[in-house]
């Protein structure tokens, strides 16, 4: 198994964000996440990544990463984007990519100062990966751009390449095509299942486009108020009452989800 | 799932420009241009004391090589790794004190009290780096204050050392062996220890600008940088934030040491006195005037700041309104040792007013559209596409 989380409970405060969530995702999954605004998505990847300190128990390959540094948890493996973009502002797109690829790259302080050739030679081999990566997403016009002068929609790609830049097992994406349009969404689509086939990768994706999700995930989760809803196919979820409650308002709702699609907005 | 197999192959997105040049950014020279200018760099360190006469001239070109080197320091802290840090000082201190242990007291050569200064102020660094880097902004700024105080306590609080409260006066070897620097003779003609002691200062700041442009182009420096931007995303990119500032601070520490330990040469006197809160101040503002996280910056800055008051001090009599004994004049006007404090603030104020990314920024820009115009008029008919130098990582060499 990839990843098996298991009671999963998470509170600020009074508020739980996450309670008893337990689910699992196999190798080479394409793995969905739906739920309203404040379900609980995001501090559930905060989780995984190491950000916050939970309870339950959370493993990847068998290894528990509650405890562990968010560096240790990149370390096994697992990379993710951010919902509001984790980006180096002054850095160019090739630096962020870079960035991304640490862990892939040998040579520390002394022997960069140094010049000794293998660190420079992980160097260049890292740069042409990242060549190949920015081709692959269609960003070689941004090449040498500061990333904080890019588009949104730009920086959201510079995102993903930083996250695959690492080459992970386990890739985590929040909302990765919140603001994009149908067409950008659908280039997203398109290099998401390119990448995840070249790469072997097992993908966790938070997203709000039902029909987008229900699309390229194999199996999905449905979470609201931190609680899991259901986890099933997406013809599963499409019926799984709970949910359509849940997300699109009333049961009725799901034939007519024109009025408040996230039911709640921010609560 | 079948829609993985089938999934297309992606076409990479066309744009209308052509395919970007690729470079191999981590190289030291880029262009032909640097490394002819890198070239001339080392031969205008050896040929400038050998043939510049001027005692006056080769001490401050001396000085403000070594506030270079400790000012240098600092901006790997400061400038990409982005902490607050007033102490730089206390280690340039340590590193003064060292080499008179090393190189006064113990006579040792000069490949081991020099290396020992670096090493000295990088310790005493990692000593208290993990207490620093612990804070945030203003009580980093109050820590580095207290640094100062407890610095200063223990220098003067070990007079075997460092003589006290009167100082310490010591005459280290600037031998290689096959050649001295302190009494340097070539073709003949004997130079003066001054003279070939800038030489070694401006080596040494030159091999390690080279060292720190290494590093802010490899891994280790986007880290800093990474660090210095966004700590968490950082963190999940796998980098050991806590560590990478841990060596960023030790970093800055050496090179003050360093610094201290060719100070320490060029005074052959030093005192606890002056490795205080005003030396701290001068190389952050150094740092900040010259541009915070620049290539260039700490020697641009240096340059300014610490020759004006010197200038000032030494042609005060011809500048009006400074006075160089204010007291007894009876005449209104700026007193001499106060220049320096008044240049720091009106330079600070007028950097981060109007170029907050500092003057190495101003002259890069300025000598990037001179080699601009240059290259137009060279090649009239023909239109150039001039690589656009992009201001990203590493990108103000
Ligand atoms: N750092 C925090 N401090 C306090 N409450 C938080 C914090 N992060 C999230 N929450 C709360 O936890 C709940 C879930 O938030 P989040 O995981 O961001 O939801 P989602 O990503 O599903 O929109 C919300 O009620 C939110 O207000
Ligand atoms: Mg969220």
């Amino acid at each position: 198994m990839m990843l098996r989380v298991e009671a999963l409970t998470l509170s600020f405060g009074g508020v739980r964000a996450l309670n008893e969530v337990g689910f699992e995702v196999a190798e080479g999954e394409f793995f969905g996440i739906l739920g309203p605004n404040g379900a609980g998505k995001t501090s559930l990847f905060n989780c995984l990544s190491g950000l916050v300190a939970p309870t339950g128990s959370v493993t990847v390959e068998g290894t528990e990463l509650l405890g562990r540094r968010p560096h240790e948890i990149a370390e096994l493996g697992v990379a993710r984007t951010f919902q509001n973009l984790g980006l180096f502002g002054s850095m160019s797109v090739t630096g962020n990519i870079l960035v991304g690829a640490h862990r892939q790259i040998s040579g520390g302080a002394l022997s960069a100062a140094l010049r000794w050739p293998r660190t420079f030679r992980s160097e260049r081999q890292a740069r042409e990966r990242a060549d190949e990566l920015i081709d692959l997403l269609g960003l070689g016009a941004y090449r040498d751009a500061t990333v904080d002068t890019l588009p949104y929609g730009i920086r959201k790609r510079v995102e993903i390449a930083k996250a695959v830049a690492s080459g992970p097992k386990l890739l985590l994406l929040d909302e990765p095509v919140a603001g994009m349009n149908h067409e950008e969404t659908d280039q997203f689509v398109e290099f998401v299942l390119e990448l995840k086939a070249r790469m072997g990768l097992t993908i966790v994706m938070i997203e709000h486009d039902v029909p987008m999700v229900m699309r390229i995930s194999d199996r999905i989760l449905a979470l609201d108020f931190g609680e899991v809803i259901g986890v099933g196919t997406p013809e599963e979820i499409r019926h799984n009452e709970r949910f359509i409650s849940a997300y699109l308002g009333t049961p009725a709702g799901a034939d007519a989800p024109a009025e408040p699609q996230l039911h709640g907005g921010n609560r | 799932m079948a829609l993985t197999e089938t999934a297309p192959r992606l076409r990479p997105v066309r744009t209308g420009q052509p395919p970007a040049r690729r470079r191999d950014d981590s190289r030291l020279c880029r262009t032909r241009t640097q490394r002819i200018l890198l070239a001339v760099a080392f031969v205008a360190i050896v040929a400038f004391p050998l043939s510049v006469e001027s005692a006056f001239l080769i001490s401050l070109t001396g000085t403000i090589g070594i506030f270079a080197l400790a000012a240098l320091g600092l901006n790997i802290l400061s400038g990409y790794a982005g902490q607050i840090s007033l102490a730089q000082s206390i280690f340039v201190g340590i590193g003064a004190f060292a080499g008179v242990a090393l190189g006064g007291l113990a006579e040792l050569p000069l490949l081991v009290w020099l290396p020992g200064t670096f090493v000295a102020g990088g310790l005493a660094a990692a000593l208290v780096a993990p207490l620093t880097l612990r804070l945030k902004g203003v009580f980093q700024i109050v820590l580095s204050l207290a640094l100062i105080f407890v610095g200063h306590y223990a220098f003067i609080n070990l007079p075997a050392l460092t003589g006290g409260n009167g100082g310490i006066s010591a005459t280290p070897s600037l031998s290689l062996g096959f050649i001295d620097f302190g009494e340097l003779t070539v073709a003949g003609m004997r130079y003066s220890y001054e003279q070939g002691l800038f030489i070694l200062i401006w080596l040494v700041l030159a091999a390690s600008m080279i060292a720190v442009v290494n590093m802010h182009r490899t891994r280790f420096g986007r880290a800093l940088v990474a660090v210095r931007e966004a700590e968490t995303a950082a963190e999940i990119a796998g980098i050991n934030a806590a560590r990478v500032k841990v060596q960023a601070f030790v970093l800055a520490g050496a090179f003050a040491g360093l610094a201290g330990g060719l100070l320490m040469a060029q005074l052959r006197y030093v005192q606890a006195e002056q490795f205080g809160i005003n030396m701290g101040l001068e190389l952050l503002i150094i740092v900040v005037v010259g541009g915070l996280g620049t290539t260039w910056g700490p020697v641009v800055g240096a340059a300014v700041i610490s020759s004006i008051p010197v200038l000032a001090t030494q042609y005060a009599e011809h500048i009006p309104f400074l006075q160089a004994d204010f007291s007894q004049s009876g005449e209104i006007g700026i007193p001499v040792g106060q220049v320096g404090l008044l240049i720091y603030g009106l330079a600070l104020v007028l950097v981060m007013v109007f170029e907050p990314r500092g003057l190495s920024h101003i002259f890069g820009a300025g000598g990037r559209s001179l080699l601009r115009l240059a290259r137009r008029a060279r090649t009239t008919s023909e239109p150039v596409l001039v690589p656009q130098p992009h201001a990203h990582l590493g990108g103000k060499a």
